[in-house]
C-alpha cells in the first residue's frame, strides 16, 4: 500500500498511547493496531478527522505517499 | 445485525438443519433399501443396465446425503460469523461449489429413477437440473465476491 499512516510519529510527539488514542477517536485497539503497521485498506474520513483532532494536526501529518510500494495489490 | 433478523435467522436455520437431516435420514434409508430389498422399493433390476441402475441409486443417495451435509455446515458457519460480525465468511465459498456439485449429482440421478425401475434404459440430462446448477455456480461466484468486498471492508477503519 503505497499510503503510509504515521501515527507512531504524532503519538510520540504528543506524548499519547495507542490505548489513549484509539479509546479518544472511538476505535479499537485492535483497528488502530491495523492502521498503524499498514493492513488498513482504507480510513474513513471520520475516522481521519477523529485523529487529527485527538493528535492536533492535520491529514498530511500522518498520512504520506510512498510510490512503488506494492501498487500492484491495487490492481 | 438487529434482534429480530438475527432472531428469525436462528429459527430458519434450525428449520434448515432439521429437514438436512430429515433428508439426509429418507435418501440413505431410499438408497440401501432400494440396493439391498429392491422390490420393496419398485426396483427392477436388469443384466444390460444393472451397473446405470445401481450408479443411479447410489449416486442420488450420495448426492442427497452430500448436499445436505454441506447444507448444514453453510448454515452454521454463516450464523457463527455473523455472531463475530462477520457477514461472508470465506470457508463458504468452497461449500457452494461443493453444493452445486452434489445438489446437481442427486437431481440428475433423481430425473433418471426411471432407470432403477426399469421403464428407461438410458440416461437424460433435464434442462432445469443444469439451469439449477449454473444458477448455484453464479451465486457461489457472486458470494466470493462479496466475501473480497466484506473483507476489505472489515479492513476499513
Amino acid at each position: 500500500m503505497p499510503i503510509i499512516v504515521n501515527v507512531d510519529v504524532m503519538l510520540a510527539k504528543r506524548k499519547m498511547s495507542s490505548g489513549e488514542l484509539a479509546d479518544k477517536i472511538g476505535i479499537t485497539a485492535a483497528n488502530l493496531s491495523i492502521l498503524k503497521t499498514g493492513k488498513a485498506k482504507a480510513v474513513r474520513f471520520s475516522t481521519l478527522s477523529a485523529l487529527c483532532k485527538a493528535l492536533d494536526c492535520q491529514p498530511g501529518d500522518i498520512l504520506e505517499y510512498q510510490p512503488g510500494e506494492d501498487e500492484d495489490d491495487e490492481q | 445485525m438487529k434482534t429480530n433478523s438475527t432472531k428469525s435467522l436462528k429459527w430458519l436455520a434450525a428449520l434448515v438443519i432439521i429437514l438436512c437431516a430429515a433428508t439426509t435420514i429418507h435418501v440413505t434409508w431410499q438408497g440401501i433399501g432400494s440396493i439391498v430389498n429392491p422390490e420393496s422399493f419398485g426396483v427392477q433390476w436388469y443384466d444390460d443396465v444393472k451397473w446405470l441402475q445401481v450408479a443411479v441409486l447410489v449416486g442420488r443417495m450420495l448426492g442427497g446425503i452430500a448436499f445436505s451435509i454441506l447444507m448444514t455446515i453453510f448454515i452454521i458457519k454463516s450464523v457463527r460469523a455473523l455472531k463475530n460480525g462477520v457477514l461472508f465468511p470465506r470457508c463458504n465459498v468452497g461449500i457452494l461449489y461443493g453444493s452445486a456439485a452434489s445438489f446437481f449429482l442427486y437431481r440428475f440421478c433423481y430425473s433418471n429413477m426411471g432407470i432403477a425401475s426399469g421403464v428407461e434404459r438410458t440416461l437424460l440430462i433435464n434442462l432445469d437440473d443444469v439451469i439449477v446448477l449454473l444458477v448455484i455456480i453464479i451465486f457461489a461466484i457472486i458470494y466470493k465476491f462479496a466475501v473480497k468486498v466484506s473483507e476489505e471492508n472489515s479492513l476499513t477503519i
